[in-house]
């Protein structure tokens, strides 16, 4: 098991060193500016309006949620990109030679390279999340429902864009393994958007195609579970924010994202281990 | 070189790839497949209060509205059952209406044209209260949530909406159900054409079988508040309206303002919507137990005068 | 098997196709433990291949092998290794004293021990003031000499090192030279993987020659490893009868013009040969000693068309 947190620990330190990591927070960082200029504004502009302070709730919280989804979008692009290289990359410039002769199992490298991952991701995030809420409470007053509950799915849905890059990386160059993964990010991406969308068109097929793109990468699914965690029961049946409760998934399909990490995980591992390097 | 291997496993097991193919052939053209796809697809998903989703279009009636009680069946009740619900039926007359509805309509003189009749039967909603849920909102209104007893949580609510008459003058926009679709295809707006509609709805107020200690007047404001009003025009409402005749109302979704004003003695709010493609105002009264809504199309000026003229039919004309 | 005891490794018929394509064919040959084993073979010749079956990188189609008497892919065994993979490569972002620890700790070296260890090792590559720096900066010789430190520092009883010399300067290599025989007299066994002869005949005890995937022919090196010694003699002079005299030290004898040619086993019979053509009356003005080189061998094995 040592071997696992030696790997984890060279690729948390990978992290730090690298520039991607902090470019990815300045990107946050920028994001952030913008978001709490937004709120500010719309601060403003409610002053001295007779509104019903539900209204105002509600439209403050659906500017919050918009906050916190593009932490979630720039936490899930940042995954693919820091770790569509980590075996990929190292298998195909050798790097990995001089690692895997060493007294250490081969799922132990992919365990630990992946628990690194999910460190640095995990921290990503904690600090991305954490500023937008503090903005939101800074400005407007308003708070997120199950703000924990909140991170830990949008960390879900980031491990399992990582999961899926580690299971093609053991297959794949690094460039064919972004383009499968983004591809597949990018299905999950639009049948949520249908799935939400569907709420106003009433389509049943059009419900059905985004239950089934969930299907194929439950990705998108878990943060429209985190959006439905996150804000009130009523905000979700009212339509004030685009991530109304039109199409919440059940804690079924949270299990199926775990089955689905845990099977791409595992393949990974596996297909890892009887590979020549 | 080095990944050109692992070849092995792919070679042999292309087979694979018709497990998925199958599967997706399966659920899809068989009928114990798409029985079981349905189910499958339904478990993922969380099943929505019916009342608010399933059976109400989101948007109903022509100005994107919304019926105060299943604004107050989302706030309570996770779950929510319409056990009977409303449908119109055009009737060719006014006695044919009365005879439907089971009271006689009230008519607009000041409108010489005849008007067409539809009914619309009653309605019946069964609501089981979730106490945590309506604390919640009641905090995000800002009210004291404490108000709410722990009696009733898990208690149940019955709403019974009696029939409406519903009255249309003039050329008025058929109405097809406001879906996406449809308001899309209903373009361009109908307002040169349809200026001169008027529509008058009437129904006795509304009933409730409420648990002890459920504050419906309370509880109506909330969903007033809801729909966009601000305190101080919660509070005209109120004055104007008991909450058995503001649960047998809709609210308008997009307004623009209020102005309350009144209508034979009795207080009436008029609302200005803020719908392109709609009415353009909604005049909204209540006298001898029942609830008037009078929709038109045209200038809102003409709505109180058109208004007082609302009275029993006389066979001889103006009253 | 107690034979392993005394064999570092040992390979029975291991072969490895990747798909169609035949990378190693037959692959039999021991390793003595305490020897500098060379590997030689032209490129394509699957010398990486057939490091990379006994290192565990890759799985053998057939065949079996065991490495310090374990069986192939074993990795507990791995603690007793070092490698040092040809055009070494590694995370640039770390310093040279980082990259020889996380090695270090890899290979199951306690923290103690590697305090002391890790400088010791990249002294000993030369790199000793450049410790600190990272590894982004450094040269392919550096990064040549980072790698073999990280194969050394856990003291491995077998090193297995491909290429180790290339993109090194003449004084990089006698350093590779003089750490390879370092670790041989501590008693650790060395399979070096090379294709410069003169490299592989100044530094191994043994070497295999590899050709088309399987092994053609094992020589033992060192002092009077040669079959036979060549010998050129310009002489004016030079009588028949003088020339089947030599037949005595000589394995064969040839006169070219002004030029006799002659073969023995051993350099030792050559004052004798000089007399006794002197004897027999013939003027000498140079004596020229041929040895058979390993290109020489090399060459023979391979053959000229298919160069390296």
């Amino acid at each position: 098991m040592n071997g696992v947190w030696i790997m984890a620990g060279i690729t948390w330190r990978e992290a730090l060193r690298r520039k991607i990591l902090w470019t990815a927070l300045v990107a946050g960082a920028l994001l952030l500016a913008v978001f709490a200029a937004a709120m500010h504004l719309q601060v403003l502009e409610f002053q001295g309006r007779a509104m019903s302070p539900f209204v105002r709730y509600q439209v403050e919280a659906g500017m919050l949620m918009i906050g916190l989804y593009t932490c979630d979008l720039l936490a899930v692009v940042l995954t693919i990109l820091t770790s569509i290289d980590t075996i990929a990359g190292e298998i195909g410039s050798g790097t990995i030679q001089a690692i895997a002769t060493k007294p250490v199992a081969r799922w132990q490298i992919v365990l630990g390279k992946f628990l690194g991952f999910v460190a640095m991701i995990a921290a990503y995030v904690a600090v991305t999340y954490a500023a937008t809420i503090w903005v939101a409470r800074a400005t407007t007053g308003v708070l997120p429902q199950h703000p924990l509950l909140g991170y830990l799915l949008i960390v879900f849905e980031c491990v399992i864009a990582l999961a899926l890059t580690f299971l093609f990386g053991t297959w794949f160059s690094t460039l064919t393994n972004g383009v499968l993964v983004l591809g597949l990010q990018g299905v999950a991406f639009m049948g949520g958007w249908l799935e939400q969308v569907s709420g106003f068109s009433q389509s049943v097929h059009i419900v059905t195609l985004g239950i089934a793109s969930s299907l194929l990468m439950p990705g998108e699914s878990v943060w429209r579970r985190a959006a439905y965690e996150l804000q009130t029961q009523l905000a979700g049946s009212l339509s004030f924010s685009p991530f109304a409760n039109v199409s919440i998934p059940s804690l079924l399909a949270m299990g199926y994202a775990a089955a689905y990490l845990a099977v791409a995980l595992g393949v990974a591992v596996w297909h890892f281990q009887r590979r020549d390097l | 070189m080095s990944n050109a291997n692992g070849r092995g496993g792919g070679r042999s097991g292309w087979w694979l790839v018709l497990i998925p193919v199958a599967l997706v052939l399966w659920t899809t053209a068989t009928a114990s497949g798409r029985t079981l796809r349905h189910r499958f697809f339904a478990a993922l998903r969380i099943a929505r209060p019916e009342a608010v989703s399933v059976n109400v279009p989101a948007f109903s009636g022509p100005t994107g509205s919304r019926r105060l009680q299943d604004a107050i069946a989302s706030m309570l009740a996770s779950r929510a059952r319409v056990t009977r619900e409303a449908a119109d039926s055009a009737v060719p007359d006014s006695a044919a209406a009365a005879r439907l509805a089971g009271f006689a309509p009230h008519l607009v003189a000041g409108r010489a044209d005849k008007p067409s009749f539809a009914v619309q039967t009653p309605r019946s909603m069964t609501l089981t209260v979730d106490r945590g849920q309506l604390q919640t909102v009641m905090s995000e209104v800002g009210q004291s949530s404490g108000a709410v007893p722990a009696g009733v949580d898990g208690q149940t609510l019955t709403i019974d909406t009696p029939a409406a008459v519903i009255a249309s003058y003039g050329h008025c926009p058929v109405v097809e159900g406001q879906t996406l679709t449809n308001q899309i295809a209903q373009r361009p707006p109908p307002t040169a054409e349809s200026s001169d509609c008027v529509i008058l709805e009437q129904r006795p107020v509304a009933s409730a079988q409420a648990p002890p200690g459920l504050d419906m007047a309370q509880l109506t404001g909330i969903a007033l508040e809801v729909a966009g009003m601000s305190p101080v025009q919660m509070a005209a409402f109120q004055r104007a309206f008991s909450w058995a005749a503001a649960l047998a109302l809709t609210m308008p979704r997009f307004m623009r303002s209020y102005d309350t004003l009144s209508v034979n003695g009795a207080p009436a709010m008029l609302i200005n919507t803020l719908f392109r493609r709609g009415p353009t105002y909604q005049l909204l009264w209540s006298a001898g137990g029942r609830v008037y809504v009078l929709t038109g199309y045209g200038n809102s000026a003409d709505a109180a005068g058109l208004a007082r003229t609302v009275g029993p039919a006389s066979v001889g004309g103006r009253p | 098997m107690t034979a392993s005891a005394d064999f570092a490794i040992e390979t029975h018929n291991l072969r490895k196709a990747f798909g169609p394509q035949v990378a190693v064919r037959d692959l039999s040959f021991v390793v003595p433990r305490g020897e500098i084993f060379g590997f030689l073979g032209p490129n394509g010749a699957g010398k990486s291949t057939s490091i990379k079956m006994l290192l565990g990188l890759v799985r053998p189609t057939s065949g079996s092998a065991t490495v310090l008497g374990a069986p192939l892919g074993d990795v507990e065994v791995r603690r007793r290794i070092g490698f040092l993979p040809e055009d070494f490569r590694f995370y640039e972002w770390l310093t040279a004293t980082e990259l020889v620890r996380f090695h270090g700790r890899l290979a199951g070296m306690s923290a103690g021990r590697l305090r002391t260890r890790v400088p010791e090792v990249i002294d000993m590559v030369g790199l000793a003031s450049h410790r600190d720096r990272k590894l982004r900066g450094f040269s392919k010789g550096m990064l040549q000499r980072i790698g073999l430190a990280q194969a050394i520092v856990h003291e491995p009883e077998l090193v297995f090192l491909d290429e180790p010399t290339s993109g090194l300067d003449p004084m990089g290599r006698r350093m590779v030279r003089d750490i390879l025989r370092a670790e041989r007299d501590r008693g650790a066994t060395v399979f070096l993987n090379s294709h410069l002869l003169s490299e592989i005949e100044v530094t191994c005890d043994r070497v295999a020659f590899i050709k088309d995937g399987a092994i053609a022919t094992v020589r033992e090196l060192g002092a009077g490893w040669q079959d036979e010694v060549r010998v050129a003699v310009r002489a004016d002079g030079v009588t028949d009868a003088a020339v089947s005299g030599l037949s005595r030290w000589t394995t064969w004898a040839r006169l070219d013009g002004p030029e006799l040619r002659f073969g023995a086993s051993s350099e030792q019979v050559l004052p004798e040969v000089v007399r006794h053509l002197v004897g027999a009356g013939a003027d000498i003005f140079q004596v020229t000693l041929d040895r058979m080189s390993l290109e020489d061998v090399f060459v023979q094995l391979v053959g000229e068309d298919r160069g390296l």
